[in-house]
């Protein structure tokens, strides 16, 4: 029984049915001086569930806020804008007309271009932003004193993350220019400054770069053209303002959208990517709460002994022991539970530092995290809760009779043996749940993730089955005599079931997330045949940095000439606004093998589409594009926005999104170029003659274009190399979501291990005693650690095998991404080598030191 | 076979305060015999005993067996806690979870001895103390007696020629307290086994050849007739 001197205040916490706040207090710092270890480590569990569930809630929602403080922060007071369709823009004298149309206080012509900028071996892609000097009158970051220079200074102005790029500090101004690359143009031109959080806000943090109108105009050699017009509307006047702009719109071939319409488009660009990434957010939230619950398991059985205490020692009543163990638990929930708040931040901060590069070339993002009190209140309350659900586990002993229980029975853990016939029944009732989320989910696909959640409980549920099996396994491989001995760790592990089943639990979980998310992002990752798409050149020229190949440029004279050079095609590619849908407009040459790729063809025959669009006429679009527009099917027809006005197409097959969210358009390059009005490609195609090596003939045309050209040539393997980097970068969030599940869990199972093996102590003394080595004792701890993994790795590849089909069909239905299945032993078996190896090598050393207890431990044991 | 401890101590330091926990004690165990140390709770029974298994290190004096000094650490304290030694503790440390048969031969193992050789040891040697018809129960199926026994049968599967009991039957009732202390003293008188007993147990002080009343550290001997009764 209890030594320890109770305090003082107990006594006076007798006499009323409820104990006061202050006397809580006194006693759980009783508790720390007594328990401060296991209750650190505890903390460390808790802590570490609510970083996973805070860094993933404050990860996921980083691009959308830092994107609305952008384009608030460009656009100022402007509500409306004209925006051109295709990159060449409109004529900026547009502006003029604007500003006198019925309705408009003040407008200004922007142009907004790609551009790609040099400086000391460094390189970064960046939205270039030309703003003419009645820019002033909108109210945006320019407005502001530090940035008057841009309209009189010959040069540009960075942001302080494209400084930083650069190397370049904020407040500093190179001697020497830098390079700027905009349209296949390569120019120098100064840096009059880098502005930094103060002078222009959340601006600060995307790669942008501004100057004057006229000077943007000149870098891109896009002259007198400008990509936007934003404009203010008189006060009460904005319906009129907007009618007058679409008037001139209607005349001039361009788009009239509010300020937030970039928004939108934004979230839709952004809303397959958020679907994936929430559907595994929650998937790494539950996880975070589960390992929450497990640390606070694993300190149940002291406290079932620290409750039977208070009854019996102490005199406590039921409803006072209660109130003692639950306020501890929320306190140490609540503490815990803040330090995993801060620590999410710091990961979420580390991680969302810069966007994904592929949303990049289409909007103008920030980086940085925003912190929302919703987010902060829901893992604290969260932890907090799981927490005090674990520790509550203990009252049921405060039923009559049972009070006892936890101090005279034997050394092992009464009250927590399962048998066989409940361990059945729990495993009968996973098959159950499992069956029947599949029979929903293959019913409504949009309960996927209950689906999952289901998944992960009948996990939970069956890992007493799992845990027994793995132990009657031991038992076996115990029989034969050359065999290590294992009776030790199978015995401790029998003798504590809870704890037993929660650490296994806790790997088996964290396996079954990480191999669901890993898997259903690899599938993604496979979805796209980059080999398919770039597969119809040898060789690929475009703008510096630009990657998907968006950007127009004058095409260089003379590429046909090199030697090596079979034939030069021109690709064009292009974003268009539909409604909401910033859509990828994909527009290959009518001589390219193929004009979309077969893989992604999801309705219609695919020779019959290749063969229609390079008639001309005729375009794919995604099925998501076609579904908002009615349900067009392969064979009907869509009208498509263009520069020279209102066309229709006939739809000659539907595929996927080709990778890019808000959806993707093929056509042939002579459509685009006629109803463009543009034959700038933006890509071009080169084919080698037979025998002669493409990266040879690269290196001929990087001769012949020369050290000043802003343009890129890659061979076929690197450009598909680039663009599966891109893939990559987007799906970035869904890598850093299961990595920073399996270090949590490993740093859960570990930090739950260590507390295991020092509950262990006494017991590993009386071995000790009884003349078992450092080293046996040491073998047979991590014996027991590997068992536990072992059992949690098996439960949770099954579980995860199948939550990644899950989620991986869900993706496919809901984001319209290609993701077709993959499952390899090479996805599953890093996952729990990863796991296995940081729980096994953290637990090695406690471990080694836990295998040499003083004897006095066994003796003094009470 | 002798163990003998000579002018021992072993003092700690409590808030400042020197607490003299052993006092310059000689002992000697011969074989076949009983000794129980007797005396009030803290005053330095089980740290004497721990002084004896070789578990804490005198501060002064020392520990011999058979002539030898009581190793404290390394493979030569393994081997001697091994081969030698046999503890019984208040709260028996037996393996949880696993059918008595299954763990009775734990202690041969870490021997070396083969597995299958080690559990017919180790089962005779429950057998002998009279739990052969609980081989199959896991030690959470036994009465806390019966646990002593099983602890008792672990300790004696190696043979050991020194047992030394922590107050073996401190949980225990009258009934099953006297079947531990016929057991303990065949060992003694009828296998020749050197026995020391921490105890508070007057009836288990009565049985022992000699009774050593150790108080505020210091030794004092009685005889066992003149232990103190209940």
């Amino acid at each position: 029984m209890s030594r320890e001197p109770l305090p003082r205040k107990i006594a006076r916490a007798e006499q009323s049915s409820w104990i006061r706040p202050g006397t809580l207090l006194t006693l759980y710092a009783g508790r720390l001086r007594r328990q401060w270890l296991q209750e650190l480590l505890a903390g460390a569990g808790i802590a570490t569930g609510v970083m996973l569930v805070f860094g993933v809630l404050a990860a996921n929602t980083s691009i959308k806020t830092s994107a609305r403080a952008v384009a608030n922060g460009i656009a100022g007071r402007a509500q409306l804008q004209l925006k051109s369709i295709g990159a060449e823009g409109f004529d900026a004298r547009l502006a003029g007309r604007v500003r006198s149309a019925p309705g408009v206080r003040a407008a200004a012509a922007v142009l907004q271009t790609r551009a790609t900028l040099r400086y000391d071996g460094r390189q970064v892609g960046v939205e270039l932003v030309g703003l003419d000097d009645t820019y002033t009158r909108l109210g945006g970051v320019t407005s502001r004193p530090a940035l008057f220079g841009i309209f009189n200074l010959p040069g540009i102005y960075l942001s302080a993350s494209t400084g930083d790029a650069l190397g370049i500090r904020v407040g500093e101004a190179p001697s020497r220019p830098v390079t700027i690359s905009v349209r296949g143009r390569a120019r120098q031109t100064p840096v009059i400054g880098v502005l930094g959080r103060s002078e222009i806000g959340a601006l600060a943090g995307t790669l942008i770069s501004s100057t004057s109108l006229p000077r943007a105009q000149s870098l891109s050699g896009l002259l007198g053209r400008a990509t936007r017009i934003l404009v203010v509307a008189r006060p009460g006047q904005e319906q009129r303002a907007r009618q007058s702009l679409e008037g001139i719109a209607r005349d001039a071939g361009v788009q009239v959208s509010t300020v937030d319409d970039e928004l939108r488009a934004l979230d839709v660009a952004t809303a397959p990517n958020d679907q994936s990434t929430t559907l595994f957010a929650a998937i790494a939230a539950i996880v975070g709460l589960l390992l929450t619950g497990m640390a606070m398991l694993l300190t149940v059985p002291e406290r079932r002994r620290e409750l039977a205490r208070m009854r019996i020692v102490a005199g406590f009543t039921a409803r006072q022991a209660a109130q003692v163990l639950l306020s501890q638990a929320l306190l140490l929930g609540l503490a815990a539970s803040g330090i995993g708040v801060f620590a999410g931040y710091v990961i979420a901060r580390s991680s969302a530092q810069a966007p994904p590069g592929y949303l990049a070339f289409a909007f103008p993002l920030g980086s940085g995290v925003d912190v929302q009190a919703w987010m902060v209140v829901a893992a604290i309350v969260g932890g907090t809760l799981c927490t005090c659900v674990a520790a509550a586990t203990p009252l049921v002993d405060l039923q009559a009779g049972r009070a006892l229980n936890a101090i005279f029975g034997t050394a092992s853990h009464p009250g927590q043996s399962i048998s066989t016939a409940v361990r059945w029944w729990l495993a009968l009732a996973a098959a159950l749940l499992v069956l029947g989320a599949s029979v929903i989910v293959a019913l409504w696909p949009a309960t996927t993730l209950l689906a999952v959640g289901a998944l992960i409980v009948a996990t939970l549920l069956a890992m007493p089955v799992i845990v027994a099996g793995v132990l009657a396994v031991a038992d076996r491989l115990n029989r034969i005599d050359r065999a290590p001995p294992l009776v030790i760790p199978v015995g401790a592990l029998r003798a504590a079931p809870v704890r037993s089943l929660a650490l296994a639990a806790t790997c088996a979980v964290a396996v079954t997330g990480a191999l669901a998310i890993g898997g259903a992002r690899d599938d993604l990752l496979n979805g796209l045949n980059q080999r398919e798409y770039y597969g119809t050149a040898d060789i690929w020229i475009s703008q510096q940095g630009d990657a998907l190949g968006l950007e127009p440029f004058r095409p260089p004279a003379g590429l046909d000439a090199i030697p090596g050079v079979a034939s030069v095609r021109r690709y064009t590619g292009g974003l268009l606004d539909i409604g909401d849908r910033r859509a990828w407009v994909v527009a290959h040459p009518a001589q390219d093998s193929m004009m979309v790729p077969p893989s992604q063809v999801r309705e219609g025959n695919y020779a019959t589409a290749n063969a229609r669009l390079r008639v001309g006429g005729w375009v794919t679009v995604s099925d998501r594009i076609a579904q908002e527009q009615g349900g067009i099917s392969p064979g009907g027809t869509i009208g498509l926005p263009t520069p020279t006005g209102r066309h229709r197409y006939r739809v000659a097959a539907i595929t996927t999104n080709l990778g890019w969210g808000p959806g993707a358009i093929a056509m042939s390059a002579a459509d685009y170029a006629r109803d463009w009005a543009s034959t700038a490609p933006t890509a071009l195609e080169v084919d080698v003659r037979p025998g002669v090596s493409p990266t040879r003939v690269a290196d001929e045309i990087r001769k012949a274009l020369g050290p000043a050209t802003g343009l890129e040539v890659k061979t076929t393997p690197q450009a598909i190399a680039d663009a599966a980097g891109i893939v990559r970068d987007g799906l970035a969030r869904l890598r850093q979501i299961s990595t920073l599940l399996l270090i949590a869990a490993a740093a859960a199972i570990a930090v739950a291990m260590i507390a295991t093996i020092r509950d262990r102590r006494p017991q590993l003394a009386a071995y000790a005693i009884e003349g078992w080595s450092r080293a046996a004792l040491w073998r047979a701890l991590m014996a027991e650690t590997a068992m536990i993994l072992l059992a949690g790795c098996l439960a949770g590849i099954a579980a995860g095998t199948y939550g990644h089909y899950l989620g991986g069909r869900w993706l496919e239905l809901t984001t319209s991404f290609p993701a077709p299945w993959s499952w390899s032993p090479g996805a599953v078996l890093p996952v729990c080598a990863l796991l296995a190896g940081v729980a096994l090598l953290v637990t090695a050393v406690p471990g080694w030191f836990a295998a040499q207890p003083a004897g006095r431990l066994a003796i003094e044991r009470r | 076979m002798t163990l003998r401890l000579e002018h021992v101590s072993r003092h700690f330091s409590v808030g400042g305060d020197i607490v003299r926990a052993v006092d310059d004690v000689s002992l000697q165990i011969e074989r076949g015999e009983l000794i129980a140390l007797y005396g009030p709770s803290g005053s330095g029974k089980s740290t004497l005993l721990m002084i004896a298994a070789g578990l804490e290190p005198p501060d002064r004096g020392t520990v011999t067996w058979d002539g030898g000094a009581v190793p404290l650490s390394g493979r030569a304290a393994d081997r001697w806690r091994r081969e030698t030694l046999g503890v019984v503790l208040q709260h028996p440390q037996l393996v949880e979870g696993v059918p008595l048969h299954r763990s009775a031969g734990l202690r041969l193992e870490a021997r070396g001895v083969r597995r299958s050789k080690a559990r017919l040891d180790g089962i005779r040697a429950l057998e002998d103390v009279g739990l052969g018809h609980r081989l199959e129960h896991r030690p959470d199926q036994l009465s806390i007696g019966q646990r002593q026994r099983a602890a008792i049968a672990r300790a004696l599967t190696t043979n050991p020629e020194l047992i030394l009991a922590d107050e073996p039957t401190g949980n225990l009732d009258s009934h099953t307290s006297s079947e531990i202390v016929d057991l303990l003293d065949r060992l003694a008188h009828e296998r020749g086994r050197a026995v020391l007993i921490v105890t508070h147990d007057p009836q288990l002080a009565h049985r022992a050849d000699r009774v050593l009343r150790l108080e505020d550290g210091r030794l004092a001997e009685l005889d066992s007739d003149l232990a103190p009764t209940s």
